[in-house]
């Protein structure tokens, strides 16, 4: 029996190296960039491959993590459990052949997966996705590309969020393409499938997926391994686009609300000013959605330290707590550590220190920008005195 | 600034506003049947003799208005919700509508803050419409709009409007604590109304699902104009991206594709707004023109001209462009027509 993973080009990112262990690398042009400087957040952690992946990567990255995870040279056991998991609607197990993977073409003309029977027809084609559009091929032209008498099965993977919305174009795509789709069922877990013949299609999602085979995983290696790809997957669904429902666009509320934070952060602004705790060093700020961030404002705290206060969306996303934040800007990352040390809360993101500015809840607004000032005074404080014991 | 109500100081610190205006209201109606005829009054036109007020029962579809006031004869005349700034449920208004009688008497009543009325009337408005009711030709008098649908009707008044005529009848009938109650309430509703920073509930601010949501509304400008790019019917040459915003030059005219918090809070429909003024788009005569012919389009003061883009709901972010797209190039086509005079007279829906 033949079994191998196809990874071509000396760029691959995933290696596995012969037919041993190893522990899933990032390799590039100088071989593994393991930086130094990985700095985790405190209240979150962060996968080294969610850390390492660049933001134009993912889905690259994460196919590849994923047959990485299913080749049974590298991770015995791990491709039967993911046929396992399909078992709910109705895949049964077969004898394994090879798993295929190839990066040289993960285009719109090849599934990004295939698991192959012992007789070496293709059986599972598995297509990894966060929000990336359908493409043209999917899901008909692999569907028909799979075997008409023996059971087989074509499975996306993507966003739980991701999946009613998706779930609607696979079938309207199915239809347009007059494949006849049957036994129509979406189980406990989100899991949606349909039967065209003997033909499955299904789509799950990446937690789900995730789930099963660290569950499955007997190796703490390859249990290592999930879990970095559960990392990026994680981010991916944060950033996910799913589905808006009516009450969401037309919520007015919503609108006030995020005016009111835009309000708050000038009015902390400015009593930080009148307070003498800070001075404006650029005007006003209303951000853009190429830098994500709305209102901001830049200033100077205790004549040296500068910082920015505004809604910075990608770490409210990320990191919860509040939509306000104090970013520090005029900080290198060699002091970090001291500013680590004497300010409380600060978390390391994007590149930079940023402190959260939370928000009093079931008070007036002068309550709440009081006691914002006051966290802001008490940082100021804290900055200061890092900085003179440089 | 002006000093709340004690209710008005109150509620909003300690709990949801919206039942706790349903309460108040249950409470004064009940006080007193001619405050209650006339509460009818105000909102249906009609007198009739009233039996019981009911509120939370459910009806077909699991509609669960907030008060429900039946004739003498037990029959359901009047649906009534109570709104603060909360957006329309998904069966807000089709399946209310459709849970009432259809014997030409019944009625669905929004009590809703003044400044919010001509963007949920747009929306109600629209919603009856897209689900095909039979709609006939909506009607306003004074502080009240109302629209024939089928054999309902749907009416929509602000809070202002309706404690007027509640504390006119405590008054006559001489209930001097009703009065007192009613000012309360005013009280709550008018800070409601009043535009203040409200007070920040529970989980709010560390609600991380506002922030990616505002971020993929964000990331549909680019994916817009770059799509048209694409296509082949617009350019961007020499315009740039602004603040949460983006020029376009669609059939030769000057646009601007912006997330915009000011106009989705004033005019609700939607966070994603196309703008254009006179001196890019032909003139104001026809601006005015393709004004009339985008339901939800407004023509400020300043001349600008503010387009809804309306994202479609329960769809793959590519149908959401797609679509998008669709409306900004239907818009440049309308604004092409009007510029050179050519009306269809026909509104874009």
């Amino acid at each position: 029996m033949s079994m191998s993973v196809k990874m071509t080009g000396c760029r691959d990112r995933l290696i596995p190296v012969g037919c041993s262990r190893v522990s899933l690398m990032l390799l590039g042009d100088d071989g593994p960039q393991v930086s130094s400087r990985i700095c985790t957040d405190e209240s979150k952690s962060v996968s080294l491959l969610e850390h390492l992946v660049p933001e134009w990567l993912p889905e690259d990255a994460a196919t590849r993590a994923l047959a990485y995870i299913l080749d049974p040279h590298v991770s015995p056991g791990m491709a039967k459990a993911f046929v396992d998991l399909l078992g709910s609607a109705g895949v049964r197990q077969f004898r394994l052949g090879r798993v295929e993977h190839d990066p040289s073409q993960m285009d719109d003309s090849r599934p990004d997966v295939t698991l192959r029977d012992a007789e070496g027809q293709p059986r599972v084609f598995v297509e990894a996705t966060f929000w990336n559009g359908v493409n043209a091929a999917q899901p008909a032209l692999y569907l028909r590309e799979l075997p008409i008498h023996t059971p087989s099965a074509l499975v996306f993977i993507a966003p739980h969020e991701r999946i009613p919305g998706l779930w609607r174009e696979l079938t309207a795509r199915c239809s347009a393409a007059d494949i006849d789709l049957r036994e129509e069922s979406v189980e406990e877990d989100g899991t949606a499938w349909a039967r065209a013949g003997a033909r499955t299609l299904l789509l799950t999602s990446w937690t789900h997926v995730l789930q099963a085979l660290c569950r499955a995983a007997e190796d703490p290696a390859v249990q290592q391994d999930i879990i970095q790809l559960r990392g990026l997957t994680d981010r991916m669904e944060r950033e996910a686009f799913p589905p808006l429902e009516l009450n969401e666009v037309t919520d007015v509320a919503l609108a006030r609300r995020v005016i009111d934070y835009c309000g708050l952060v000038n009015k902390i602004a400015d009593r930080l000013v009148s307070d003498s705790i800070a001075s404006p060093t650029r005007k006003y700020s209303a951000g853009s959605y190429r830098s994500m961030r709305m209102v901001n404002r830049s200033m100077r705290v205790h004549g040296q330290i500068e910082l920015r206060v505004g809604i910075e969306l990608p770490a409210w996303r990320d990191l919860g707590i509040t939509p306000l934040w104090c970013v520090l800007t005029g900080t290198g990352e060699g002091d970090w550590e001291k500013i680590r040390n004497r300010v409380d809360d600060v978390r390391s993101y994007g590149g930079s220190l940023y402190i959260p500015i939370r928000l009093k809840t079931g008070v007036e607004e002068d309550s709440v920008i009081s006691d914002a000032v006051k966290q802001m005074r008490s940082a100021a404080d804290r900055l200061l005195e890092a900085s003179r014991h440089e | 600034m002006h000093r709340p109500s004690l209710l008005g100081h109150l509620v909003p610190l300690i709990r949801q506003p919206e039942p706790a205006a349903t309460q108040a209201l249950r409470y004064v109606l009940e006080a007193a049947p001619e405050i209650v005829a006339k509460f009818v009054e105000v909102l249906t036109g009609e007198r009739f003799e009233i039996g019981r007020i009911g509120s939370e029962w459910q009806f077909e579809n699991r509609v669960q208005p907030d008060l429900v006031i039946y004739d003498a004869h037990g029959k359901v005349r009047l649906f009534v919700e109570n709104k603060f700034w909360a957006p329309l449920t998904p069966k807000q208004p089709v399946a209310y509508l459709q849970a009432l009688p259809d014997d030409g008497q019944s009625m669905l009543a929004f009590i809703a803050p003044k400044d919010y009325i001509p963007s949920l009337w747009a929306e109600l408005t629209e919603r009856c419409r897209c689900a095909d009711l039979s709609v006939a030709e909506e009607t306003r008098a004074g502080a009240s709009c109302r629209l024939r649908v089928g054999d309902r009707t749907l009416v929509l008044t602000n809070w202002g409007r309706v404690l007027d005529v509640l504390r006119h009848a405590a008054e006559s009938g001489g209930h001097t604590a009703i009065v007192q109650d009613i000012d309360q309430f005013r009280g709550l509703t008018e800070r409601m109304n009043s535009g203040v920073f409200l007070p920040l509930r529970g989980t709010e601010p560390t609600d991380l699902r506002v922030a990616r949501r505002l971020l993929n509304y964000g990331s549909l400008i680019d994916a817009i104009i770059d799509s048209l790019v694409e296509a082949g019917v617009a350019d961007t040459s020499g315009l740039a991206a602004a603040g949460w915003g983006r020029s376009v030059r669609v059939n030769g005219f000057g646009l601007f594709l912006c997330i915009s918090l000011e106009a989705w809070r004033d005019y609700g429909i939607t966070p994603l707004w196309c703008t254009t003024w006179e001196s890019w788009s032909g003139g104001g005569a026809a601006l005015r023109r393709v004004e009339g012919r985008f339901v939800g389009a407004r023509l400020d003061d300043r001349g600008v001209l503010w387009t809804p883009i309306r994202l479609s709901t329960g769809v793959e972010r590519e149908r959401v462009v797609d679509d998008a797209v669709a409306q900004v190039r239907h818009l440049a086509d309308r604004l092409r027509e009007s510029s050179s005079g050519a009306t269809s007279g026909r509104r874009h829906a």
